[in-house]
């Protein structure tokens, strides 16, 4: 029902927010001010689709989608005083993790001195270089940030406080710690399932340092969250996250690239706890179709896909399901309006490639073309190679198999990105 | 007989293009700030900082306002000489920091008159204008050439 409405939703919306641009604005501005109170705005549209009916990440295969990551943002911001500022932003969009309107992120920063400010509420997630800025295309060089790295975990937003500092340590060049802590509450959809997928997570803990100038940005995060994931059998596991990301933006030069892990902390007593009363669920459901298969009779439907299940959340259970490695690398070189690029992506899973998806490789090419300031066009060609017997970060069949042929998969991306 | 006056005007046009070119460049862009404020002088490395929202209190510890421009043509001149940017590039750093809350831009108004009014009236308001329409109600603490 959800999904229906979204498809009528957005060509309706695009096209009267198109409207409105264009006859009742001469030209956008970045900003319209109401005394105090700021209003500022994005939008992106974008179709990909792939060679490949096999569903890819973000919801991509052979049938061009226009409505996944199509996104209208509405920023508000107000100074109360000198020290005091509150933003937030709405979100409508469709796609696997925001698919309908929804406050984006809401907080309060008090900001008593240049170098310190602290902030409390519902904040975007820091937890990669970009992972904060993922919609706000005309800030980078892809359609969409590497798959990778940025889509890997559903996580966009946290609700706790934040403390930074900054200072400059250099002329020009400045140090910046951030310290975060609070708990995580997100939702998105999951083709696998038929209900969206909650993600929960409480006792967050994260920081990242940043060194920036004006051409170079060196970054190193890390976080901790004691995960809940319901639709996964993720009950309370620790999580732990690491990266170390670097931008250059040198003499036309573009670079971005970014190393980024991610892992479960059980021990393996606490898998062997947990995996447990599925393997002892699995065991009783066996004995009874192995012995209604002896007296000949035909065990039920419903027995064997429960048997199927539980021995999946068995084998998740047991085995180290999320230790994820993702890295990225891309250059590019800014001619005049043009900036063509290349991206080599990599990601490492375990074994089990249960949760997060499993090993890729992948490619691509793109060109990015600033129209104005505040409009850009972007398209972009990737190819994705995955070995035989991995999946990727494909979706898997209805029945939990692999889909065939998915290595050499070519997927294509086009967008329009606005910010006014 | 046509041809030679057909060249005369263009070189006549030429030169008057170029003289006109020329009076257009004598107005170079003037930075302003409250008769009242503390500020005096600004540099250009501390006038960048402002601009990018890295500096955002006179030494007083008063916050600094700065006042932006809608206006093209001023725009582009200032922030390439005092930050070396294309507008662009301008847009899309304060796109990453009004967008993931971390930051607001400065405040834009539609042309040098308006400039002028809001910092006649706000103490800690500093802002460009061209300095053809330089006015004694504001201070003037730096000329760009």
């Amino acid at each position: 029902m959800r999904k229906r409405n979204i498809c009528c939703f957005w060509p309706s919306t695009f096209f009267g927010i198109f409207l409105s641009l264009f006859f009742f604005r001469s030209s956008f501005s970045v900003a319209q001010n109401f005394d105090n109170l700021r209003f500022n705005g994005f939008m992106r549209s974008q179709v990909t689709a792939s060679d490949n009916k096999a569903l890819y990440r973000e919801r991509i295969n052979q049938t061009p989608n226009f409505v996944n990551h199509n996104v209208l943002g509405l920023n508000i911001a107000t100074e109360i005083d000198p020290y005091w500022r509150v933003n937030g932003q709405f979100l409508a969009g469709g796609g696997d993790f925001h698919f309908t309107t929804t406050a984006d992120w809401f907080f309060a920063t008090f900001e008593p001195r240049d170098w310190f400010s602290m902030r409390f509420g519902k904040q975007s997630s820091p937890l990669w270089l970009l992972s904060d800025s993922v919609d706000i295309g005309v800030t980078y060089p892809w359609v969409n940030p590497p798959t990778e790295v940025y889509y890997i975990t559903p996580v966009r937003t946290y609700s706790g406080v934040s403390m930074n500092f900054k200072n400059e340590i250099i002329s020009e060049n400045y140090l910046s710690l951030e310290v975060y802590a609070g708990g995580v509450d997100n939702v998105f959809d999951n083709p696998l399932f038929s209900e969206p997928t909650v993600v929960k997570g409480d006792n967050l803990m994260g920081a990242y340092l940043l060194w920036s100038n004006d051409w170079l940005l060196c970054r190193l995060g890390y976080l901790q969250v004691r995960a809940n994931v319901p639709n996964f059998g993720i009950e309370k596991w620790p999580i732990e996250a690491m990266s170390a990301g670097a931008t250059i933006d040198y003499g036309g030069w573009v670079f971005f690239s970014e190393y980024a892990k991610i892992e479960e902390k059980r021990s393996d007593a606490r898998r062997a706890e947990d995996a447990l009363p599925y393997q002892l669920g699995a065991g009783a459901l066996q004995q009874k179709i192995e012995s209604e298969m002896a007296t000949g009779a035909q065990p039920s439907a419903s027995d064997v896909q429960d048997f199927i299940k539980l021995q999946g959340a068995a084998t998740l259970q047991s085995a180290q399901a999320i230790g994820h490695q993702a890295f990225y690398t891309t250059l590019g070189y800014k001619i005049k309006k043009l900036l063509p690029h290349y991206t080599y992506a990599s990601l490492k899973a375990p074994e089990s490639q249960l949760v997060l998806g499993g090993d890729q490789t992948s490619h691509m090419v793109g060109i990015k073309y600033s129209v104005t300031s505040q409009i850009v066009g972007k398209i972009s060609a990737q190819k994705i190679f995955i070995k035989d017997g991995k999946i990727g970060i494909f979706n898997r069949n209805a029945d939990g198999s692999i889909p065939e042929d998915i290595n050499g998969t070519v997927e294509v991306k086009a967008a329009i990105d606005i910010t006014f | 007989m046509f041809f030679r006056f057909l060249i005369l005007e263009f070189l006549i046009f030429g030169m008057a293009h170029s003289l006109f070119a020329q009076n257009g460049k004598k107005n170079s862009v003037i930075v302003v700030a409250n008769k009242g404020s503390e500020l005096t002088d600004i540099d250009m490395v501390r006038l960048k900082k402002i601009y990018l929202g890295k500096l955002k209190s006179l030494p007083s510890g008063e916050k600094i306002m700065p006042i932006d421009q809608k206006g093209k043509k001023i725009r582009d001149i200032f922030y390439k000489k005092v930050v070396g940017k294309p507008d662009n590039e301008i847009k899309a750093y304060w796109a990453k920091l009004i967008f993931t809350g971390r930051g607001n831009a400065p405040r834009q108004l539609q042309n040098d008159r308006d400039v002028i009014d809001l910092v006649k009236r706000e103490q800690t308001a500093i802002g460009y204008i061209s300095s053809e329409h330089a006015d004694s109600n504001v201070k003037v603490i730096m000329r760009i050439p």
